[in-house]
């Protein structure tokens, strides 16, 4: 029970992370400008999305497990 | 590189006929920051997941409970077979960090875990930490120094201290003598934040 509610402050902050990265990558963008169209992409969000979707698997799966999907985003190589 | 763009077919990895383009202009709404598609765009963040958990991997191996020595020695070995793979790999499907090809996450995964390697050793197993403190005080506010330059405008104080001087260097050292200058007033300025102990964290 205890290590399930640890689970879920990590997992709470990790998203907030997200969040907050990306926000902060729109705002170097020069969100507040409020000119259209806006840029959304960002190297910030950049960072923000690809750490928090690797440290959710981290999380959520088992070490090993977690790695596999090494393999999937490998499979990028045959798409582009 | 097997997946078919439509109207374009498969294999091409020019900027504006990419699949990273074509998925780009098809789902990402707003403006580019190239023409045609986001160096962050959609599909390149799936490589950039594998790139972040290369990172955690590391992490796994330094939390370990095993000698220090053992631990540079695995980390140097995934070093150098993720450098050996990208280079093999970049004759099929080339280095770009553009499009975040899974050559570029194997090579650059690899002389990131190289660099690791290297510091870990020498500030965590050798103890000599006091020559990292300038890259300390950058490193704890790295966010912050990024958003400094469109938000604050370093260039500002720095033109005023600096501007002057480089009149009278040779034509070609100015550029560099700037650039150097302009580092050292972001850090004058990092230093500041760390004597008062304000670091921004997310």
């Amino acid at each position: 029970m205890q290590q399930g509610q640890r689970r879920q402050q990590i997992v709470g902050h990790i998203v907030k992370r997200m969040v907050v990265l990306v926000l902060l990558g729109m705002l170097y963008n020069g969100f507040l400008s409020f000119e259209w169209p806006a840029r959304y992409a960002s190297v910030l969000g950049r960072i923000g999305i690809a750490y928090g979707l690797a440290a959710l698997m981290a999380v959520y799966w088992p070490k090993k497990f977690s790695m596999l999907f090494l393999a999937p985003s490998f499979s990028y190589t045959g798409q582009c | 590189m097997l997946v078919p763009v439509p109207g374009v077919g498969t294999g091409i990895l020019t900027p504006d006929k990419s699949l990273v383009a074509y998925v780009d202009q098809l789902l990402l709404p707003g403006r580019f920051y190239f023409e045609h598609y986001n160096p962050e765009g959609i599909l390149s963040t799936f490589p950039a997941i594998a790139t972040a958990q290369l990172g955690i991997f590391c992490g796994f191996i330094l939390h370990k409970n095993s000698g220090a020595y053992r631990k540079v020695f695995q980390l140097s070995v995934l070093a150098v077979a993720l450098i050996m793979g990208g280079l093999i790999w970049n004759l099929v499907f080339p280095i770009n960090k553009n499009i975040w090809t899974s050559s570029f996450v194997l090579f650059a995964g690899g002389l990131s875990v190289a660099l690791l390697t290297l510091f870990y050793l020498i500030i965590d197993v050798w103890n000599l930490k006091k020559w990292a403190f300038p890259f300390a005080v950058i490193g704890m506010n790295s966010i912050t120094i990024y958003l400094s330059q469109p938000i604050l405008g370093l260039y500002t104080p720095h033109q005023f201290f600096f501007a002057g001087i480089s009149k009278y260097l040779p034509g070609g050292l100015q550029e560099t003598f700037m650039t150097f200058t302009y580092m050292f007033t972001c850090w004058v300025f990092l230093y500041f934040l760390y004597r008062k102990k304000i670091f921004l964290k997310v």
